[in-house]
């Protein structure tokens, strides 16, 4: 007897243990190749060609790191997204990190908000990163309060950037007392790494001129004249179709005779020489810290939608002409409230409107470009916004980069459509709705139960 | 062709006595009542969340619906008149779970009233409808093919009831574990979560991977089912 029931025992486990083995093998396979069918109206998991087509390309990986907070449905939607970016390439590597949780990856990539994907590609000095803002993936639907979601364009996007080989070269120009890009600007450095530039410091005499490669200059308040030779290096390069970043700060007063205003009055562009006072829109009451309006312009557009605003304390005004030269287009970017002044005297104590202040609305940022060659600024009335403090208040690093990326002509390269994330509503009158009501929760129960009653009734009846 | 005749059995038994009827309308009852204030507080012609919900109530109905399948038969002495009748074990196992699975069918497809009402009063993104109920089926099947295993442990229904509850529940909350474990073991948990596959299912997705990981499950169960009556044969 215990030798059949030992035979038979072993025989029902070896059989179980196979049949386990051949459906764990089954679901092995399965998920080696992925299957699916999407069956959602708008095609959610489905990736466009166009972004199948960079994936299959991909001849490096792609590191991507998704700052997310656990359990949120951005983050749902967009673990989604990059999974399927894994389905099609192995060559995407994605982690998701909670910045509470693990500050430090946070911190080595100089992130600061939620819902921010970092893309990094290559190693060492060939690294390239590029950074997608919340703002970027999510955006406005066409009906109020409801939302698109850019993630696909945005991500391919993001890997064309770091997977293209010519890195791009940011040069911070130094030896004139402007910001100290050591002490004051390392944040700033790294967000500008962030979006796949390459920074170094630039001394012109040292270097012999502006270096050939050079693809964004920063001149970041400098405070000594520039020399001659400078001036007619700097004149050139903005001849040849340079492009810069220009910002003057009034904390330290006048500016010099030599300054960047030589450069640009080529254009008819000059920072005044004042210090801009706006009690009408500024940070904490500080009528010393403007809160500029936005202007229509590529860089601000997007900052403007999603109500992010910069903070520019100690600012200067800029004036400019109304009718520019020929080719020649100068759009404003950032504009006071009506009540602001720019007060030009340094040394008076008296903070209030005087005679010879310049009346606002003042401008605090402008976009200059060449048509014919190509040369680009970005004029900014603050040199403050730029320091470690200040680039993390409010969207000042966000106006900085989309500054940076519109001198770069980074614009979308690809052209992928949003999905829409509305969903449809449904609106019932009161007749409509007590119809809904009762014969959901009411009647159909009901019914079962009065059948079953009878079934009850019949069987005891029987 | 002899698992049809334990089919038409079991249904008789399930149809023609209050059981079923009693279940049906707790089920439907509280479904209605989860579709009609979502629908009618939120005004958002989706249907998953309902869908969501109705799984979970159904995970504490499915060891109602399947616990006296088996275990009544043993206590009745039924099952060795089946036992020792031409019909084989696999039959009466299998014929068993498809009538549970048909009683369930039956409540599901009433709902199908949901996003007939949904789509008389809006246009609800059907497709993603239809792979929340691909989904809802096949979990639900799935809880069956469980409580199916624990009602052959026993022959008390309630024990039978109370195993089928508890393991379902463990697979409920296998995902959690997860949570605790990192690496290769995190991605095994994960893998196991019902909820997770399910999830795909609610949000309009049909993976292939989570169709055949359910049925795998339920072949598992019935399987072990099998094992378990047939053991009676030789002991």
């Amino acid at each position: 007897m215990n030798n059949i029931r030992l035979k038979y025992g072993t025989n029902a486990f070896i059989m179980t243990a196979l049949l386990l083995a051949i459906l764990i093998l089954a679901n092995v396979i399965v998920t080696q190749k992925p299957i699916k069918w999407d069956l959602t109206k708008n095609k959610q998991y489905t990736l466009s060609d166009q972004t199948k087509q960079v994936l299959k390309n991909l001849k490096t990986d792609v590191t991507v790191y998704a700052f997310f907070k656990e359990g949120t449905t951005s983050k749902d939607m967009v673990k989604s997204l990059l999974d399927q970016y894994r389905n099609v390439s192995k060559r995407i590597i994605v982690h998701f990190v909670d910045p509470d949780k693990e500050p430090a990856i946070a911190q080595r990539y100089g992130i600061t908000d939620y819902d921010t994907v970092l893309f990094i590609a290559g190693s060492g000095a060939n690294e390239k990163r590029q950074i997608v803002n919340s703002y970027d993936i999510f955006g406005m639907g066409s009906q109020p309060n409801t939302a698109t979601f850019n993630g696909e364009e945005q991500f391919t996007q993001a890997i064309i950037d770091v997977t293209q080989p010519k890195k791009l070269n940011a040069y911070i120009l130094q030896g004139h007392d402007e910001l100290n890009s050591i002490d004051y600007l390392v944040t700033f450095k790294n967000a500008l790494r962030g979006e796949g530039y390459n920074v170094e410091d630039l001394n012109i005499g040292q270097a012999g001129g502006i270096p050939k490669n050079t693809d964004l200059l920063v001149i970041a308040n400098p405070r000594r004249d520039f020399s001659d030779k400078e001036i007619a290096a700097l004149k050139e390069y903005f001849d040849k179709g340079g492009k810069a970043i220009i910002a003057m700060g009034a904390e330290y007063g006048p500016l010099t005779q030599k300054s960047v205003n030589e450069l640009l009055s080529t254009w008819g562009v000059k920072f005044d020489n004042d210090v801009v006072v706006d009690p009408g829109r500024n940070y904490f009451m500080d009528p010393l810290s403007p809160v500029p309006q936005y202007k229509f312009h590529t860089i601000t557009n997007k900052l403007d939608l999603s109500n992010l605003y910069v903070v520019m304390p100690m600012s200067r005004s800029i004036s400019y002409p109304d009718k520019p030269t020929e080719n020649i287009t100068i759009e404003q970017l950032l504009s006071t409230s009506d009540k602001a002044w720019g007060k030009t005297d340094f040394n008076s104590k008296d903070a209030n409107f005087q005679k010879g202040d310049i009346k606002g609305p003042l401008s605090l940022g402008l976009a200059i470009s060449d048509s014919k060659t190509g040369m680009k600024i970005v004029a900014i009335g603050s040199s403050m916004m730029f320091t470690d403090k200040i680039i993390t208040l409010e969207a000042n690093r966000d106006f900085l980069m989309n500054s940076a990326n519109w001198l770069a002509d980074k614009t979308t390269q690809i052209s992928i459509r949003p999905k829409s994330l509305e969903f449809n509503q449904i609106f019932l009158t009161g007749k409509q709705a007590a119809i809904l009501f009762y014969t959901t929760v009411v009647t159909i129960p009901l019914v079962m139960w009065i059948i079953g009653g009878y079934m009850w009734y019949r069987r005891k009846t029987l | 062709m002899k698992m049809w005749e334990i089919l038409k059995r079991e249904l008789k038994g399930y149809f023609f006595s209050p059981t079923a009827y009693v279940l049906l309308g707790f089920y439907l009852l509280i479904s209605g009542y989860f579709f009609s204030t979502f629908v009618l507080s939120t005004h958002y012609a989706v249907l998953s969340p309902i869908l969501s919900s109705m799984v979970t109530v159904f995970m504490f109905i499915s060891p109602i619906l399947t616990m006296r399948l088996i275990s009544e038969d043993m206590k009745t002495g039924t099952d060795q008149l089946l036992l020792t009748s031409p019909v084989t074990v696999t039959d009466i196992v299998i014929g068993k779970f498809f009538s549970a699975v048909f009683v369930y069918l039956v409540a599901l497809v009433i709902t199908f009233l949901y996003p007939i009402y949904l789509k008389l009063y809006s246009s609800p993104d059907m497709g993603s409808i239809i792979a929340g109920y691909i989904g809802v089926f096949l979990i639900g099947a799935t809880f069956i093919s469980i409580g199916l295993f624990a009602s052959s442990l026993t022959e008390n229904q309630m024990i039978a009831g109370v195993i089928g509850f508890a393991l379902i529940l463990v697979f409920w909350l296998i995902s959690w574990l997860g949570d605790v474990f990192s690496g290769k073991a995190k991605t095994i948990f994960q893998n196991l979560s019902f909820f997770d596959r399910l999830n795909n299912f609610l949000n309009g997705l049909v993976n292939l991977s989570d169709v055949v990981f359910f049925i795998s499950v339920i072949i598992f169960f019935i399987f072990l089912t099998i094992r378990v009556v047939d053991k009676r044969r030789w002991s």
